[in-house]
């Protein structure tokens, strides 16, 4: 008697340290993602992440918090804010784009192909119409800045969110909340 | 002691004593936690101003948050950072100074290094005549010292060689050219020095920008005292290849320079449209450094436009925008020079003067020789020219030969611009109002100084092409006709 008490004591609690150790790793995996809502007309990264917005039809995703800015590498599609005084709405102001150039690179864009330290840089995940033709200057990317790209890169204007780094410059890395993928 | 039905009690009212201490702690403390969480938020909110580039709510924001909490070096300098940018030098001296008094070790001495740079620009913007060295040797002794602490930062280099600019412009308003010229080698050096180790231990943002925009104002020095020397240089000779491909340079800096998307610079746009308009408006370059300003005037001007929609979509009206960065105005300056350019080119269709005319951009000292290269004949019917040269060429052009024609001695670049002028008249069809001048133009014809040039192969004379022009001028006005008969035998087949 005394044996099978024990037992349903010790039951109670592995039972209760189990739902701790669930509970806290839910806790502590909830806290280290944002869970973003991107907006279907958010077409700057398509195809990459359109599909994904329209099959869920609150088009929720979720982005790892960014740590540490040195971890940042090329490829990686990210989630920042900037903040503009004229667009108010969250929702334009959240970017989503895609890391082509770090601290020290030097970036540039001839005939719409991305140059990077002087190289042509593969862009196979872009479909063609995507791309423009624009011209830009190879320019430094400073400390703790980034250069950013989207994946669409023929349409400006209209909205807010549609720019990148060839409108707004090279972006800290203190606005850059997350990371959304990496590919 | 009782009140109505309540009676007081030396324990109840110890205990009321008690709970309203703890009552007063308790709002005491919420009242710091709230103002602590307002701090904190006003920081943050600064913060991500101030990387948004938004730098008026990042000075609202962290002024508010001194406000809360006054005393933390991080935000003041920051703020001190954004009167800096603003040109508010009085104002960000003092913060400066404020962390000088409260802060230790390196954030004092980046105050120290702050409060250097405002008096530096107080001094700068004073115009004063007299040279203030002490202003310059204590900015570059703190450089000195935090270059040698920190060899791999390169920002200081580059606010060295910003040091050695500032001098540098300092001794030419004085007059002085062997120190101007002496500063602006040296911050060339600096320049270099900071460019070797740039991609290795890229600098912050604003070092970044600044070393273009440096390095494109040290370019376009160079190029201006290049074209001081020689002002009419000769097509393809080593001094116009040198001064096209030093304007070319601060050009393509200011690019760069313009690429970082910072209003607080928009100095540089301007820069861009007078630099540009200045490459495309010399007569004397190839058809190959034509082709090659030319390719870079249209993409920069596809860029501007593209930016344009961007800011459309930020600004939620272009105007504003468009007028607070000055696209516009620099916009205007490149057609000018694009179309002076097509004229060389002879693609007198191309020509557009609109914008020019819009923001009066000045007549560029280099376009009035242009004339000569070109023949009457064959432009003449070529009449879209005449909308587009009326005002902006026509009105400076007679107002300066009214004067010219009233000076009692002359030189050879009078004639010149006195056959740019006909030049000009007959092509637009203004021979009319040219040829009121002829009276005054035949007593002075004798005394006109002449020159010989080669143009296509062919010699000629600087009073040949104005004759030559003035044939033209009269042959198309038909109260002239019999000056035209005269003048017939000078036209150049």
């Amino acid at each position: 008697m005394k044996e099978g008490q024990r037992k349903k004591e010790i039951m109670l609690y592995v039972q209760i340290a189990v739902v701790f150790i669930v509970t806290n790793t839910a806790i502590i995996l909830w806290s280290s993602y944002d869970w973003l809502g991107i907006p279907a007309k958010h077409s700057q990264m398509s195809p990459s992440y359109e599909e994904f917005a329209v099959h869920i039809a609150s088009s929720v995703s979720a982005g790892q918090h960014l740590d540490y800015v040195d971890s940042l590498e090329y490829g990686d599609v990210v989630y920042y804010v900037f903040e503009s005084v004229f667009v108010k709405s969250d929702k334009e102001n959240l970017f989503f784009s895609r890391v082509v150039g770090l601290p020290g690179d030097t970036i540039g864009i001839q005939d719409g192909k991305l140059i990077r330290n002087g190289s042509l840089v593969d862009q196979s995940y872009i479909p063609q119409p995507n791309l423009s033709d624009e011209n830009l200057p190879e320019v430094l990317i400073p400390r703790d800045h980034v250069y950013l790209l989207n994946d669409k890169r023929n349409i400006v204007g209209k909205y807010f969110f549609l720019s990148d780094s060839r409108h707004l410059g090279p972006i800290s890395m203190f606005v850059i909340k997350g990371v959304l993928g990496r590919d | 002691m009782e009140i109505g039905n309540h009676r007081f009690t030396p324990n109840s009212i110890g205990t009321l004593a008690l709970g309203l201490i703890f009552l007063l702690i308790g709002i005491s403390q919420f009242n710091s936690s709230y103002s602590e969480m307002q701090y904190h938020q006003n920081i943050s909110k600064g913060l991500i101003f101030f990387h948004s580039k938004n730098y008026g709510q990042a000075q609202y924001h962290l002024s508010k948050a001194l406000k809360i909490q006054d005393g933390e070096v991080g935000p003041t300098a920051l703020l001190a950072k954004i009167h800096l940018l603003k040109g508010q030098y009085k104002e960000a001296q003092e913060l400066y100074e404020k962390i000088e008094e409260y802060a230790f070790g390196e954030d004092a001495f980046a105050g120290q290094i702050g409060n250097a740079v405002c008096q530096l620009y107080l001094h700068e913007n004073s115009k004063s005549k007299k040279t203030n060295p002490s202003v310059y040797r204590s900015l570059e002794s703190k450089i000195k010292v935090l270059s040698s602490e920190s060899p791999e930062s390169i920002d200081f280099y580059i606010l060295h060689a910003h040091l050695y600019l500032l001098q540098s412009r300092f001794f030419s308003r004085n007059n002085d050219k062997d120190k101007e010229l002496s500063y602006m080698k040296l911050a060339s050096r600096k320049f270099g020095q900071a460019k070797d180790k740039m991609t290795e231990y890229p600098p912050s943002v604003m070092s970044s920008l600044s070393y273009y925009a440096g390095v494109a104002e040290l370019n376009f020095w160079e190029a201006s005292r290049l074209l001081k020397e020689t002002p009419s240089p000769k097509e393809n000779s080593s001094a116009s290849t040198q001064i096209y491909n030093k304007f070319l340079s601060a050009f393509d800096h200011y690019r760069i320079a313009f690429l970082y998307r910072d209003k607080t610079y928009s100095h540089i746009v301007v820069n861009l449209g007078v630099i540009g308009d200045r490459i495309l408006s010399f007569p004397w370059l190839t058809p190959k450094q034509r082709k090659q300003i030319f390719t870079r005037a249209t993409s920069y001007q596809q860029e501007t436009k593209t930016f344009s929609k961007h800011l459309y979509s930020e600004y939620k009206s272009s105007k504003t925008a468009k007028k607070e960065w000055f696209l516009e105005k620099s916009k205007a300056y490149i057609e000018n020079g694009t179309a002076i350019s097509n004229i060389y080119t002879k693609n007198y269709g191309k020509c557009r003067f609109n914008l020019a005319r819009r923001f009066k951009i000045a007549f560029s000292p280099s376009n009035d020789r242009y004339a000569r290269m070109l023949l009457v004949d064959q432009k003449r019917k070529n009449k879209t020219l005449k909308s587009n040269f009326s005002d902006i060429f026509l009105s400076a052009y007679r107002k300066s030969v009214r004067s010219l024609l009233e000076k009692e001695k002359f030189v050879p670049h009078d004639t010149v611009f006195l056959a740019n002028f006909f030049y000009i008249s007959a092509v637009t069809n203004y021979s009319r109002k040219a040829s009121s001048f002829s009276e005054k133009l035949a007593k002075i014809l004798s005394s006109l100084p002449d020159k010989k040039v080669i143009i296509d192969g062919r010699p000629l004379t600087y009073k040949r092409i104005l004759m030559n022009n003035l044939y033209y001028v009269y042959k198309s006005n038909p109260h002239k006709k019999d000056l035209a008969k005269k003048y017939r035998k000078y036209a150049i087949k």
